[in-house]
């Protein structure tokens, strides 16, 4: 039972990063803007929240100055693929690149290995848990005694489907990425809506890296993210960006990596290979919609519009 | 006063002057008609009435106003509205939230009696009300709450119009409005033209049929080169006239075709049963069966959307086939790739020209032989030969009369007609066996058209089996032997072309039985 327990409650802890860069990463997608930048941006979030953390001794203070800073990002993002509009992939690419060095550079300069800033933040201490709920089995590993942007981006699943499909912003967004054409004949301006759709984007990638680095670990090591903007898109794709389809497609990701960590107690000498299992698990996943797309695709070689 | 007036109104382009001192009138609450060729300025015209494009010298008067607008935003608040022959909807969207794309109604909560709170969130119900109330007021058929994309072509046009009319719009421009609909929705519109003009609108319409400017126009501006040719009251002109004023000599319009007994002929090409879904598993064409026999002409009509690109992409190979089979002669081509059809005497002249045709970035020559690389003539060892393709592109060029102005140039430098013209060069000169195709004048100018039409009909006597698809019913009657109809991706009726009369192939390309 305390298997399954772990497990579940793993699944949401995992899932949360995930949760909220697909969420944010949606946005953009459904403004027909592709944003691999999300890596970068969540890197930027872990980084940015230790350091400041550390510099100001306070956590949300911290977390709130690393939500400003992926805000910069997205706007450099924005101001290069919408404004100047050069390619969305080699601008991502590069926001990506460059933020893994950045952070690798100020580590060195400040010649330490990580970031390390448990003596400012108790991480048991960020827990909550929530009354009556605690007492129910198996739903108190699913909703209770997780951290303050878990649950916020459980609460955020809801409040972005109503703002995609209850809203004028959420209508101007579809309609962007729909047909921008429309779109500008009613005087909409497209390219901010698509602005919008990145910094809202980028502000949640924050978010989750500051609840990667600093919430759950109070710790900051290069390359944390370890690949989960990626992931993040793998699931706005396999969702269609619909929001709640693709939340739960993060959350299948985290059941993987809440699998692979649990499991891996058990394999003894081979643990190590479960650490593959959530990588692996994309592939397949996004293997099986594309085969699934393409079993309906009768037109060769090339999509006619 | 009059609605529009343009004063020496100029547009240019570098050396290029596509608006040339243009000075026209438009009278409040009539119907007019500007008619002109391909490239000839109408729609430069027209864009710089809606605000797209800002005129170079000249002035244009609104209501009496002298306005200069920025935007098409602009054009709107001045009362001016513009419904696009490309309809600027959302497919995912219903016709209402289309309506009120950009003025949306948002919630209001009642707090006490003088304050409301406005809430971020769209009241849906509220605008589905409103938006069915103005279609009851214009006699609209449509419903508030459907999906814009399993919507009739006729009615997405329908929201367009009342995309402006909802913005108090008091002049409006219709910019090719007919090219998509069927004859019976031509009708209609023509019908709400009439409506719209006893309720006080303006109506500019842009067209080259001239059988519709004839029905509702009240006045005809003819365009040519960029200048004002001609502008007449409609009832003292007719349509001959106003051909000969657009191309600038005698045109015939309906081309004559001698019958012909092709009952003893070999079946050239054959498909039964072809069936085939689109990526998102709707079957789009079901159980096609025809046969074409040497030197007769199949034409396919039916409305836009009906299965009819579906199967010329079935049978140009660029999408395959889930059922059924395709033969030519006593071979097997189904499902095989548009290089082997071409190679097994297939000529395949596609839908949309930029799209499968030409490769707009690429000169002249290299789109003339595109398709046929292959050929011994241009090829040799794998390296091909320049000279002779210069030599067949120029024969070609003048063959085919394609105005060019620069023969090393580019495909993007010809006009619609003339890039067409190259299609048609290299398909109908390939010596095909087999002719496929699709919407042959789709944006030609008339000068074009019949020489295309010409084209065909010279191919017809030479034996060569065609299959002629084309939602331009005219066209479709006045060049087939047989005519066939589509409606949802299946045959619903065949009549003899010579017996064809319009209201009952009409009534088949609405699904309606002649019974």
């Amino acid at each position: 039972m305390s298997l399954l327990n772990n497990i579940l409650y793993d699944m949401i802890y995992h899932s949360a990063p995930l949760i909220l860069a697909v969420l944010g990463g949606l946005f953009a997608h459904k403004a027909n803007v592709l944003n691999i930048g999300l890596e970068g941006m969540m890197l930027m979030g872990a980084f940015s929240s230790t350091l400041f953390v550390l510099i100001t001794g306070n956590l949300w203070l911290g977390i709130l100055i690393s939500v400003l800073c992926t805000l910069v990002l997205g706007l450099i993002f924005s101001f290069f693929g919408i404004t100047m509009k050069s390619n969305f992939i080699i601008t991502g690419f590069g926001i990506n690149i460059f933020v893994a060095a950045l952070s690798s550079f100020v580590l060195k300069y400040m010649e330490m290995a990580n970031i390390n800033v448990s003596s400012i933040v108790n991480t048991a201490g960020l827990k909550i848990s929530i009354p009556v709920i605690k007492d129910i089995p198996i739903l108190n590993s699913l909703l209770s005694g997780h951290t303050a942007i878990t649950y916020l981006s459980i609460i955020l699943i809801a409040v972005v489907t109503v703002i995609m499909y209850n809203t004028k912003f959420g209508v101007y967004v579809r309609v962007v990425g729909e047909n921008e054409e429309a779109a500008r004949s009613v005087g909409i301006n497209s390219a901010a809506i698509k602005y919008i759709a990145v910094l809202i984007g980028a502000a949640l990638c924050g978010l989750a890296g500051a609840n990667l680095a600093v919430e759950r670990m109070a710790l900051f090591t290069n390359n944390m993210t370890a690949g989960r903007g990626f992931i993040a898109i793998a699931a706005i794709y396999c969702g269609q960006a619909k929001p709640i389809k693709s939340a739960m497609y993060a959350i299948l990701f985290g059941l993987a990596k809440s699998l692979a960590i649990n499991l891996a107690l058990f394999a003894g000498p081979a643990s190590g290979l479960f650490e593959i299992v959530p990588y692996l698990m994309i592939v397949i996943v996004l293997f099986a919609v594309s085969a699934i797309e393409k079993r309906r695709t009768n037109i060769r070689g090339f999509k006619l519009e | 006063m009059y609605a529009i007036e343009a004063v020496n109104l100029t547009k240019k382009y570098g050396d290029f002057v596509a608006n040339d001192n243009i000075n026209l009138t438009i009278g409040k609450g009539e119907i007019t008609a500007i008619v002109g060729e391909n490239g000839a300025g109408k729609t430069t015209l027209m864009n710089m009435f809606f605000g797209l494009q800002r005129p170079t010298s000249g002035e244009l008067l609104v209501n009496g106003k002298k306005v200069s607008f920025g935007s098409s935003l602009d054009a709107i608040n001045c009362g001016l509205g513009m419904v696009h022959q490309h309809f600027k909807l959302v497919p995912s969207l219903t016709v209402f939230e289309n309506i009120l794309l950009g003025v949306e109604k948002n919630k209001k909560i009642n707090i006490s009696q003088k304050i409301k709170l406005k809430t971020p969130i769209i009241n849906k119900n509220f605008e589905k009300k409103e938006v069915q109330k103005i279609i009851e007021d214009y006699k609209f058929e449509l419903k508030a709450d459907d999906i814009v994309e399993n919507i009739s072509i006729g009615a997405k046009q329908r929201v367009e119009i009342l995309k402006m009319l909802y913005r108090n719009v008091d002049i409006l421009i219709f910019d090719e409005p007919t090219a998509v609909l069927t004859p019976q929705e031509v009708d209609e519109l023509l019908l709400s033209f009439k409506e719209l003009k006893n309720q006080g609108k303006t109506i500019i319409l842009i067209t080259h049929k001239l059988r519709e400017v004839m029905e509702v126009s009240d006045k005809v501006i003819v365009i040519k080169r960029g200048k004002v040719v001609g502008s007449k009251a409609t009832k003292d002109t007719s349509s001959a006239e106003i051909a000969k004023m657009m191309v600038g000599r005698e045109v015939i319009l309906n081309v004559s075709k001698e019958d012909k007994d092709v009952s003893g002929n070999k079946v050239a090409y054959s498909v039964s049963k072809l069936s085939t879904r689109d990526n998102f598993g709707k079957k789009v064409i079901e159980d096609i069966s025809f046969e074409i026999k040497e030197g007769e002409i199949l034409g396919v009509a039916g409305v836009e959307g009906n299965g009819q690109s579906e199967l010329v992409r079935v049978l140009s190979g660029l999408m395959e086939s889930t059922e059924g089979s395709v033969r030519l002669y006593d071979k097997d081509i189904t499902n095989k790739w548009p290089s082997s059809l071409r190679s097994a005497g297939i000529g395949i002249v596609p839908e949309d020209r930029y799209a499968q045709g030409l490769c707009k970035d690429m000169t002249i020559f290299e789109n003339i032989i595109a398709g046929y690389h292959g050929n011994k003539k241009v090829c040799r060892n794998g390296i091909l030969l320049k000279n002779e393709i210069e030599n067949t592109s120029n024969k070609l060029i003048e063959k085919y009369d394609i105005r060019v102005a620069e023969k090393n140039g580019n495909v993007s430098q010809l006009s619609g007609g003339n890039a067409q013209k190259i299609i048609v060069a290299r398909e109908f000169d390939s010596d095909p066996k087999v002719l496929i195709v699709s919407q042959p004048t789709r944006g030609v100018d008339i000068g074009s058209i019949e020489f295309i039409h010409n084209k065909i009909l010279e191919l017809r006597s030479e034996n060569k089996a065609i299959l002629l698809v084309s939602s331009e019913l005219s066209e479709i009657m006045n060049l087939s032997d047989r005519i066939i109809v589509m409606y949802k991706g299946r045959i619903v009726g065949e009549v003899e072309g010579r017996k064809a009369d319009s209201t009952e192939i009409g009534l088949l390309m609405a699904g309606l039985s002649l019974e």
